[in-house]
């Protein structure tokens, strides 16, 4: 019965999917109404690319509008071809065992077991710089933006897990389930070996069952709380008895299952794993709690209750599945509305690969962005807590804002004032002779950047600081060999030519700065900061006035928005 | 123009140029909130520092009631030898890694509240920490903290962004109120470290969810008022702590002992700071809890003991209120990973020169369970209620949303804890 049922939610998904901008699953388009066609402008492009994806250029911009609303969001949802970009290829994945180990003195277990450790280490990072890379030159944006999105909401991380190769599959699964069937989705990352272990399902037996994966289930991952009971995690936990994992897999340890009958959310039976999450699904919260959050994330924080009813029917309708209800979302006029533009506070990934993307930095395998993102507060296979990242407002505290304004300095290579460490933990500097120096002007002018020659006691920087710096490289550089040291580099001649065009340096200040703002934000520059940012490009010298700019325009509050 | 300008480059070098930035710092700030309070008032110079212990710690493993023979039965595996706990009366004792609190708690600096949670309570994290930095249930939907809403009441429409300081990245939202938001600066022993990161010492990440709090200001504008309360706020804090000698030792490689010298060397700069808040986590423990948490309770107890003797040496400790808490306690009986899932009451520590030390309310039985959890005996709004009335002098009422009984936990105040 279940079959027939899939085969013919497929054939609404299909068909509504053919439909673009009609409504899917028969729905009054009056609900939740479509943007109109002639509606979606250059700014109603930008406004899809930074929410859909990472943002862009210009140029990139420009293309999505070319396609009309319509196949643009199809691009979006399902773009031609595979990604140029390689998969990551994990070196460490075998489990150090009792073979390997066996034999040997306990000084040499010991060794092994470091080496193990180390080893993965330098795998994460190396994932963690994979990712970023992917995100920021993807041909296929929206499914990492999805992956992202799917990484805070399972939200694992490898300090339980320890694991970087399990992480490393948590986040392919993530990838490929990233834009279809939801329930597929669940289904997966309940028998994913990083989330088995780091909700310690792996330990949940027939004698001892353990709810914490059963409770976030239900809270964190497909119902919200308030529509299930204690009771519901509890039964939930028994029908979850026995997956686990054996070595890189899952594993279903029959006699560690508890096959009694459960009672779960009002249905009654002998239910395994599957079971629950069947049940899970005919619960009216399951459709509006992801809908809400995708929501949420994508457009902005107060959704009108019948936007959430109409997308929350159309996921039901086509089987949980996730392109249909993007399409709705990405189509609609609430999500071009006002107080969808220009409101949203970018995450610190989606801050630092944007800006990658609109300097034309290839971040290469380095490590410093990921970490940058990291100090802002969202270090990915790292989240906090298996809520993940809280978002919005909460990416925004006195000491994030100001790593925020400070993390674009060491990818324009520009020299730190002396006696003082690399600002924020952004990694190692560039080597000098790539670095394009930053002159050193004697002119006493506030609004330049540039190493002060008064003699400050208070310039020295805190020991502590200094310690911490000092202690953080020495780890990293243990970690890492010479190669991923490196610090990606923006190439001035080619962001000049991108943002300021072929007569960069005749333009005038005002176009100068009208330009950079129009290239790197989405709201308006307040006339205070353009006042400051043209005073100060019409005196600096033409070789460094680029990069003062730009670092002028990026370490706004309007900057942190999109 | 030009002074804008100063601020704005100034705050890109954060901690550089000292001189310049302190020298735009309004100083008519610090000046109005301490007119807000009375010359003479004992309350004036009084300051918190809440010490949130994020995941849920087992308050059984804390305060051991190693004489009740259903204790053992409940933690075969898990139970602190009778041997080793440092003993308080006949029945409890606290955790053997706990030799330094208990000297303090021998000082009669320590007031240990026994079976403290609230009404119908959750076992969800998110939730329980919400109820407890909102201050109550009811209140969790409006947005705001119990300790903002308190730096809301003394400071009229222009807070002080320094009046509660957080260690740490993100926002607590116990410390958001209408008007005020603190100012938040390194956490997780990244200001003011001391020696290389010791991986023992590293107890594991914050649990602690941070709401957002919905606000009435546009996003340019919160992000204006952010970046401008960071660049005054920075200045003073850095100039505070770089030049800052303890006069105690703190233990290495402790990120809480890095964070509460860090406390340390604000309280001693004088800045007009009355709460403090600082998060430990890493206790969620719900497998091979025994490592985990005896490692917690020695990185808690040499922090906040070496942050008691060094402000003691400096003659400060009758200003400073430790209030220590976790969102709940774990069940009695543990689980066959070695550990214990969530559970509900748990014990709550007010630590300091002026509180009324000794062990407070009853321990609640091991056997009478409500739910399979330890009964609830003090309801914690009333722990907050003596902390905002008794000790920083704020009418509670207002704040929590009801009048609730204070409790004898203060020096001066008289009766007794009665049990719920």
């Amino acid at each position: 019965m279940r079959t027939y049922a899939a085969i013919f939610a497929l054939f609404l998904a299909a068909a509504a999917g053919r439909g673009g901008l009609r409504a899917d699953g028969g729905e009054q388009p009056g609900v939740l109404p479509a943007l109109k066609p002639e509606a979606f402008d250059r700014a109603a492009a930008a406004h899809l690319l930074n929410r859909a994806g990472f943002g862009g250029t210009p140029e990139e911009i420009e293309k999505l509008h070319a396609l009309g609303l319509e196949r643009a969001i199809e691009n979006l949802l399902d773009p031609a071809g595979t990604d140029p970009l390689p998969p990551f290829q994990p070196t460490v994945s075998e489990p150090l065992d009792g073979r390997s180990l066996a034999g040997l003195s306990k000084e040499e277990r010991q060794k092994k077991n470091r080496e193990r450790r180390m080893a993965d280490q330098r795998q994460l990072q190396e994932l963690r710089a994979w990712w970023m890379r992917r995100m920021t030159l993807t041909s296929r944006p929206l499914e990492e933006k999805m992956a992202l999105f799917w990484h805070g909401h399972f939200a694992t991380s490898q300090r339980e897990v320890q694991n970087s190769y399990h992480m490393f599959l948590q986040n392919r699964t993530l990838r490929t389930h990233a834009l279809g069937s939801f329930k597929r989705l669940v289904l997966e990352i309940a028998q994913d070996p990083a989330m088995l272990r780091y909700l310690n399902n792996n330990r949940n037996v027939k004698s001892a069952p353990n709810e914490n994966f059963a409770r976030e289930l239900l809270e964190l991952f497909t119902l919200g709380i308030g529509n299930y009971s204690e009771q519901d995690i509890k039964e939930a936990a028994r029908a979850l008895t026995g997956w686990t994992l054996r070595g890189n897999e899952f594993f279903f340890a029959q006699r560690q299952h508890d096959s009694g009958e459960k009672s779960f959310l009002g249905r009654k039976g002998d239910f395994d794993g599957k079971d629950i999450m069947d049940i899970v699904f005919e619960q009216p919260a399951a459709a509006s709690f992801i809908v809400r959050k995708l929501f949420v994330f994508f457009a902005h924080d107060d959704p009108p209750p019948e936007a959430i009813e109409a997308l929350a029917r159309a996921f039901r309708s086509s089987g949980f599945e996730l392109r249909p209800v993007l399409r709705r979302l990405f189509t609609s006029a609430e999500f071009y509305s006002a107080r969808s533009r220009g409101t949203r506070i970018k995450s610190p990934v989606e801050l630092v690969v944007g800006t990658l993307k609109l300097l034309k930095i290839d971040p290469g395998d380095a490590p410093a962005c990921a970490a940058a993102a990291g100090q802002m507060g969202q270090e990915i296979f790292l989240p906090p807590n298996v809520k993940g990242w809280e978002g919005g407002r909460a990416w925004v505290s006195t000491s994030t804002l100001s790593d925020r304004y400070r993390f674009v300095r060491p990818l324009l290579a520009v020299e730190s004032p002396p006696g003082r460490p690399r600002a924020a933990r952004t990694g190692e500097k560039a080597r000098p002779e790539r670095k394009p120096t930053v002159e050193r002007s004697t002119v006493q002018k506030p609004d330049v950047e540039e190493p002060s020659e008064k003699k400050d006691a208070t310039e020295k920087p805190a020991p502590s600081e200094d310690e911490n710096d000092k202690a953080e490289k020495k780890k990293r550089a243990r970690l890492l060999d010479g190669a991923a040291r490196r610090m990606p580099h923006w190439d001035p001649q080619r962001v000049s030519q991108e943002i300021l065009g072929e007569r960069a340096a005749s333009l005038r200040a005002e176009e100068a700065v009208e330009r950079a703002a129009a290239h790197f934000l989405v709201v308006p520059l307040s006339a205070e900061t353009r006042g400051e940012l043209t005073a100060a490009y019409g005196k600096g010298s033409e070789r460094n006035r680029l990069a003062e700019l730009i670092l002028g325009i990026t370490s706004t509050p309007e900057y942190q928005v999109h | 123009m030009m002074h804008s300008m100063l601020d704005r480059r100034d705050f890109l070098r954060l901690g550089l140029a000292g001189v310049s930035v302190a020298g735009t710092y309004p100083l008519f700030l610090g000046k109005t909130a301490a007119a807000a309070r009375q010359d003479g008032d004992p309350d004036d110079d009084r300051i918190l520092v809440v010490l949130q212990l994020s995941g849920g710690n087992d308050g059984l493993s804390t305060v051991v009631p190693y004489a009740d023979p259903a204790y053992g039965r409940a933690r075969e595996r898990l139970r602190v030898a009778e041997g080793d706990v440092l003993r308080i009366d006949g029945r409890v004792g606290l955790h053997p890694n706990w030799k330094d609190l208990k000297k303090v708690f021998d000082d009669g600096r320590m007031a240990i509240i026994q079976g403290v949670s609230y009404p119908n309570p959750t076992r969800s994290h998110f939730q329980a920490m919400d109820i407890w930095h909102a201050g109550d249930r009811d209140m969790v939907r409006e947005g705001t903290g119990w300790l903002g809403r308190a730096v809301d009441s003394t400071c009229g429409n222009k807070p002080d962004p320094l009046l509660a300081v957080n260690l740490g990245k993100a926002v607590p939202r116990a410390l958001i109120g209408k008007v005020s938001q603190p100012a938040s600066f390194g956490g997780g022993g990244g200001f003011g470290a001391r020696g290389k990161r010791d991986r023992d010492g590293d107890a594991g990440d914050d649990a602690s969810p941070e709401m957002k709090a919905s606000r009435p200001l546009g996003q340019i504008d919160f992000l204006q008022r952010v970046a401008i309360d960071g660049r005054r706020s920075a200045a003073v804090i850095q100039k505070a702590t770089q030049s800052y000698r303890p006069s105690a030792d703190y233990p290495a490689g402790n990120r809480l002992a890095a964070d509460l010298r860090a406390v340390a060397g604000l309280i001693a700069g004088k800045l007009p700071t009355r709460v403090y808040y600082v998060s430990l986590g890493g206790f969620d423990t719900h497998a091979n809890q025994r490592g985990t948490h005896d490692n917690l309770m020695r990185v808690v107890s040499t922090g906040v003991s070496a942050f008691l003797a060094d402000l003691s040496a400096q003659g400060l400790l009758d200003r400073v209120l430790v209030l220590a808490f976790s969102e709940f306690g774990r069940r009695v009986k543990e689980n066959a990973s070695g550990g214990t899932d969530h559970g509900v009451a748990a014990p709550m520590f007010l630590i300091g020169g002026k509180v009324a030390g000794g062990l407070h309310g009853e321990h609640p039985s091991l056997t009478e369970l409500a739910g399979g959890d330890l009964a609830m005996k003090v309801d914690f709004r009333q722990v907050y209620a003596t902390v905002l009335d008794g000790w920083l002098g704020i009418d509670s009422g207002k704040i929590l949303g009801a009048k609730r009984d204070p409790l004898p936990l203060l020096q001066g105040k008289r009766g007794r804890v009665r049990a719920f």
